[in-house]
């Protein structure tokens, strides 16, 4: 049905174009388009805030109440279609008009303008998407403090330094052959007594180190 | 893979550079406009809110909020090429608005809610200078001046046209007992014709004699076009075809009424003409503007507002308005009167004010606009003064003896005085919480928020001190403005702080280059000298004698300092980069069309030279003037066409800030050598564009020795051109017309390996043995440009960003890292371990890197760019229909935590940490304990 009824129009259009030339060579032509935008916007109030800018501001035109524009008033050449709004992105394209009045259009690419990638006419715009101006701001996720790899790093030897000798005190042979592995010489410096000399002042700092070890080597064996 | 690592560093980029959702507002502010009012229509409905319809000088077609002044909705149509084609012309009805846009050439219907298009025609192809509208209950009517359309309302198709014969001068309709008439003038004609104009057909029904000397001076008043030539009135009687004429015995300067009263305005009265045109009454008095409104005349002059009954004369109402040494003449003023009168009145400085007279007792200004800051002219930003505790500090450390006790004392007080001021402060704070407590009317949670914002923002911009932030962020923006007002702006938030007028006869300096009018601006003493007031002047012509006119004034308070005419007309007017010892005042060198040189302030000792660039812009000759300050002599040093040829014009001419600081000297090449930038401060960079053969050229000249740097010329390139000439490098626009496309260009100079580096000072006169290395890139933007220009830090050593206004009325960041002519086309590993960024043709716009996000700015005029305290921070103001100001961070925000920087986090863990260590050492030593005892 849709289809017909743009048959019809361009044949409308096309008669009152052959209507004009026999009077006086038309020269100047218009630009006709419809705009789709995604169901949950509705155009009557879209269009308040959106412009159609033919090749940069050079022709100017306003979108109505149902979606549909034309830009008057242009003579032959070629344009760059745009529409100007604040909530979506949409699609450039090139119309080209002939001395006649036919009309091309085509998507618009800048880096090979040679490229025919041919569209209909009257011009269908329709969104890319919505225009997103905003950075979105990190949320705090549990998951991602946990995955990071500093966390990382500081848990996985925490938890084999408290589990593995959890898993070998139920096995005799086991914890033997582990205290044969002798691991434990490689002295851990231990969390809590770190953060003592760190912040408990000066006056443990002198004595303390030898006894650490000390205790740190009897309580192990004593496990 | 180069693409996926290409668009993966994309996103990275652009991630940087755009802002939260919750930054809205917090760190920017737009101010919308709409533009010098020339039609006011009143729209008053029954139901909800009455509102102003507006159409500008600007062709800007706008919706007010009659109680607040807000704008309901505004569409940007065509700017006019020439001002001597029609405005936008419009008229409405119940529901929608009928306008002539674009020259005469389209009618426009806009639906009056919310200003959607409902129809449009093109009536002409052809512009016009004239253009007339009017409505019937069923029809509309239109005509330019080469025709009339009818139309019936909600049908896009005329039902008729008629083609006016050639020569139109004057054509409009007037509202007859039962019928529109249509009036017509023509050149050299000796009759006025008169047709008929209905639905059915257009004919002319009769031709008035009579000779219309000048068609300006005739207004349609009633049913009567009424012409007047100084004393003399000439009434036209449409309906009958004859003609009157009486004797005012005053030169009548406005004419006006309605179809019972015919008013008179000259330079001392007013008169009142009744019917069959008697004399009813006169009123004494120099008044500028006059309106009618049901049986009420209202009079407005420069102080004083006067309400008289169109009946008799007697003056109903009279009201003084305040501070009129203060105010401006009214241009223009509308009245609509119901129960009050409500008056909205047009300044000659475009100030838009709406009052409210309730006759017999006050009249009060309910709101008001500034609507000259659309046609801003120059922009300044200027620092605070500093703070009493700031200048403090500077006083202990500006002294030079150096007793003991007295540095001690000095130090106590400082300290005092640092106390008192927080005490006061946080007595201030206290006081405006409470006062927004008090003043909750419990009308709800949303009310009782809103408050806390506005008295939040009031006590930031008013009651606090007026002085420098801790970060300098906070500027005063001064500005400058084509219809003759200076504004001071509070950076914070967009508020007026001060404004003058610069008088009746004010009119801007022109440009010689682009043709521009303009009214130059210069701060010649800053704030940074804090004994000092700081001083800033403005530049501009006597539009009565042509006389320059220099006002300086006082950039915090706005108070003027003095205002001084100089005996002749203004060539030149430039900054001196001299100081005044004593004053600390930049002057200013003034070259008039005599020859003659002045300083503005006079200053005696002044020695050296100074060198100017000379550009006689028909003939294409570009010179070098060598001016003796002392002596006042100009001496030519060279001259010449500089390679342009017969069909070149220059359009542009950009030379570099000359306070411009430029901090990171070089460029460290791959190979870990670096290559130093060729800063030459006298480079001047030409651009000129030939019609005919597409060639834009563009030069870059060193101003002192004329020698040419460089010389680039580009094919099949068309304007608009923009550039932005900054450090090293010049970054240009053009449209290509090969490729359809608007593409910018970059230049970069690089000084030669081999000859000796000019780090500390660059001097001109010193040969070089090689030419500086010119690297040159071109890039393809997929978007037109507007205006161009760069973003400024304290010590530049933040990357630059370019600033991009687009047409769809966004302006796009670009850092200078993507817009750079040393992209390689292959990239190594090596290179991207530095994160080089390998050419890519085009430049990628994106949403995210819209500094200004969905506040739109459109016709840019130009954007400012300032530094703040913060290296980061640059502070931009963009200036179009809108302005918009905003801080940038080009490269982050690195010497500042981020605002989303978590606070509550990070003392929580440090808290748990602290407080971890001291359970710990207890543990610690409870268990050192058990060993010991085991």
């Amino acid at each position: 049905m849709k289809f017909v009824t743009v048959i019809l129009l361009s044949i409308v259009v096309f008669c009152l174009a052959d209507e004009e030339t026999n009077v006086v060579e038309q020269t100047k032509f218009s630009v006709e388009g419809e705009i789709a935008l995604p169901s949950s916007r509705k155009c009557a109030s879209w269009s308040a805030t959106s412009r159609i800018l033919l090749n940069h501001g050079q022709y100017l035109g306003f979108v109505r109440e149902d979606c549909t524009f034309r830009v008057d008033n242009v003579p032959s050449g070629t344009y760059i279609v745009q529409i100007e709004n604040i909530d979506f992105v949409f699609e450039p394209i090139r119309v080209d008009i002939t001395s006649k009045g036919k009309m091309r259009a085509r998507k618009l690419s800048v880096m090979q303008p040679n490229n025919v990638n041919q569209l209909p006419y009257p011009l269908k715009l329709s969104v890319r998407g919505p225009a997103r101006y905003f950075r979105k701001r990190e949320e705090w996720r549990v998951t991602d403090m946990l995955f990071s790899p500093m966390v990382l790093l500081m848990a996985f030897p925490l938890i084999v330094m408290l589990i593995i000798p959890k898993m070998t005190a139920n096995d005799p042979e086991l914890k033997k052959e582990m205290e044969q592995m002798q691991l434990p010489k490689m002295d851990m410096p231990d969390v809590g007594e770190m953060m003592a000399k760190m912040f408990g002042g000066g006056n443990a700092a002198g004595g303390q180190p030898k006894k650490k070890s000390v205790t740190q080597s009897t309580s192990q064996r004593r496990k | 893979m180069t693409r996926l690592i290409w668009l993966l560093w994309l996103t990275l980029i652009s991630g940087s550079l755009a802002i939260f959702e919750d930054q809205v507002g917090k760190l920017d502010w737009r101010k919308e406009l709409v533009g010098c009012p020339n039609n006011v229509v009143f729209d008053k409905v029954e139901r909800g809110s009455d509102r102003i319809i507006l159409t500008t000088d600007e062709d800007i077609l706008s919706a007010l909020s009659l109680n607040t002044g807000e704008i309901a909705w505004r569409r940007i149509l065509e700017k006019r090429t020439n001002p001597s084609y029609t405005p936008v012309v419009s008229t409405s009805d119940q529901d929608y608005i009928y306008t002539v846009s674009d020259e005469g050439r389209s009618i426009r219907v806009f639906r009056k809610a919310d200003g959607v298009l409902n129809w449009q025609y093109l009536l002409d192809e052809e512009k016009s200078e004239i253009a007339d509208i009017i409505t019937t209950s069923t029809n509309i009517f239109v005509t330019n001046s080469r025709k009339i359309a009818i139309f019936e309302k909600n049908r896009e198709t005329p039902i008729g046209v008629h083609n006016l014969p050639a020569g139109v001068r004057f054509s409009k309709f007037v509202r007859s007992a039962d019928e529109i008439l249509n009036l017509v003038i023509r050149e050299n004609s000796q009759s006025i014709d008169v047709r008929s104009v209905s639905p059915e057909n257009v004919e002319v029904v009769r031709s008035i004699q009579g000779n219309v000397k000048n068609i300006e001076k005739c207004e349609i008043v009633g049913e009567n076009l009424v012409c007047y030539h100084s004393d003399s009135l000439t009434v036209f009687n449409v309906q009958s075809g004859t003609s009157k004429d009486i004797s005012t015995a005053l030169t009548i300067t406005q004419i006006g009424g309605n179809s019972k009263y015919l008013i008179v305005r000259s330079q001392s009265s007013v008169k009142i003409y009744g019917e069959n045109l008697l004399e009813v009454a006169k009123i004494d008095g120099k008044y500028d503007a006059f309106s009618l409104s049901n049986d009420y005349l209202i009079l407005a002059s420069k102080g004083e507002i006067r309400v008289v009954s169109l009946q008799n004369g007697n003056v109903l109402f009279k009201t003084n308005l305040a501070s009129s040494e203060t105010r401006v003449s009214p241009r223009r003023i509308y009245a609509s009167s119901t129960k009050d009168i409500e008056l909205i009145v047009i300044g000659e400085d475009c100030k838009i004010e709406m009052i409210v007279i309730e006759i017999g007792k006050q009249a009060i200004i309910e709101w008001k606009r500034e609507e000259s800051l659309m046609r801003i002219s120059a922009v300044e930003m200027v620092d605070l003064p500093l703070s009493e505790s700031q200048q403090l500090i500077e006083d202990e450390f500006d002294e030079q003896q150096h007793n003991i006790i007295s540095a001690f004392i000095r130090r106590i007080v400082v300290q005092i005085g640092q106390i008192r001021r927080w005490a006061i402060r946080s007595v201030e704070q206290l006081f405006a919480i409470t006062a927004t407590f008090s003043s909750k009317n419990g009308n709800g949670f949303s009310d009782f928020v809103k408050s806390v914002k506005q008295s939040a923002s009031t006590s930031f911009s008013k009651d606090g001190p007026f002085e420098r932030d801790l970060f300098n962020i906070r500027k005063l923006i001064i500005v400058s403005t084509l219809d003759g007002v200076i504004f001071g702006l509070d950076s914070a938030g967009g508020d007026i702080l001060w404004r003058f007028y610069l008088g009746e006869n004010f009119s801007p300096l022109k440009s010689e280059i682009s043709g521009n009018s303009q009214l130059p601006l210069f701060v010649q003493r800053t704030t940074a000298h804090y004994q000092l007031n700081g001083q800033a002047s403005v530049i501009f012509s006597d539009s009565v004698t042509s006389n320059g006119i220099i006002v300086s004034f006082n950039p915090i308070t706005g108070e003027i300092v003095s205002r001084e005419v100089l005996g002749g007309k203004i060539k030149r007017v430039s900054l001196l980069p001299n100081i005044d010892k004593s004053t600390h005042v930049h002057p200013l060198i003034i070259l008039q069309t005599n020859g003659a040189i002045k300083y503005f302030p006079e200053i005696e000792e002044v020695q050296g030279s100074l060198h100017m660039l000379d550009v006689e812009k028909d003939n294409r000759i570009v010179g070098g003037l060598k001016i003796n300050l002392a002596k006042k002599t100009i001496k030519k040093v060279w001259s010449g066409n500089l390679g342009l040829s017969q069909n070149d014009q220059i359009i542009a001419i950009k030379g570099k800030p000359y306070n411009q600081k430029v901090h990171s000297q070089g460029r460290v090449l791959i190979d870990r050598n670096v290559q130093y930038k060729y800063i030459n401060p006298n480079l001047a960079a030409i651009a000129a564009i030939n019609p005919t053969s597409q060639i834009l050229t563009i030069i870059l000249v060193d101003v002192v020795s004329g020698q040419i740097v460089h010389s680039a010329s580009i094919g099949k390139a068309a304007g608009p051109v923009h550039f932005v000439h900054s450090e090293n490098w010049l970054a240009y626009s053009y449209w290509s017309e090969k490729g359809r496309r608007t593409e910018l260009g970059i230049i970069e100079l690089y000084e030669s390996s081999d000859s000796p580096s000019q780090k500390e000072t660059f001097n001109s006169l010193i040969p070089t043995e090689h030419a500086p290395v010119v690297m040159t890139q071109a890039y393809i933007y997929a978007n037109g440009v507007e205006a161009m220009s760069v973003s400024e830090t304290e010590q530049g050593l933040t990357t630059r960003s370019i600033l991009l206004a687009l047409p769809c009325g966004n302006i796009h960041e670009v850092s200078k890292r993507i817009l750079d002519a040393t992209r390689p086309f292959e990239v190594t590993q090596a290179m991207r371990e530095e994160m080089i960024i390998g050419y890519m043709p085009e430049i990628p716009i994106a949403t995210e890197e819209m500094i200004n996000y969905n506040q739109t700015i459109h016709r840019v005029r130009g954007i400012k760019a300032a530094p703040a305290g913060l290296e980061s921070t640059s502070l931009v103001l963009a200036y179009g229909t809108d302005l918009f100001f905003t801080r940038l961070t080009p490269s982050g925000t690195f010497d500042i935590l981020k605002d989303d920087f978590d606070h509550v986090l990070i003392s929580l863990v440090l808290t748990a940490l602290v407080v971890g260590s001291y359970v710990a050492k207890r543990w610690a030593r409870a268990n050192a304990l058990a060993a010991q005892w085991a």
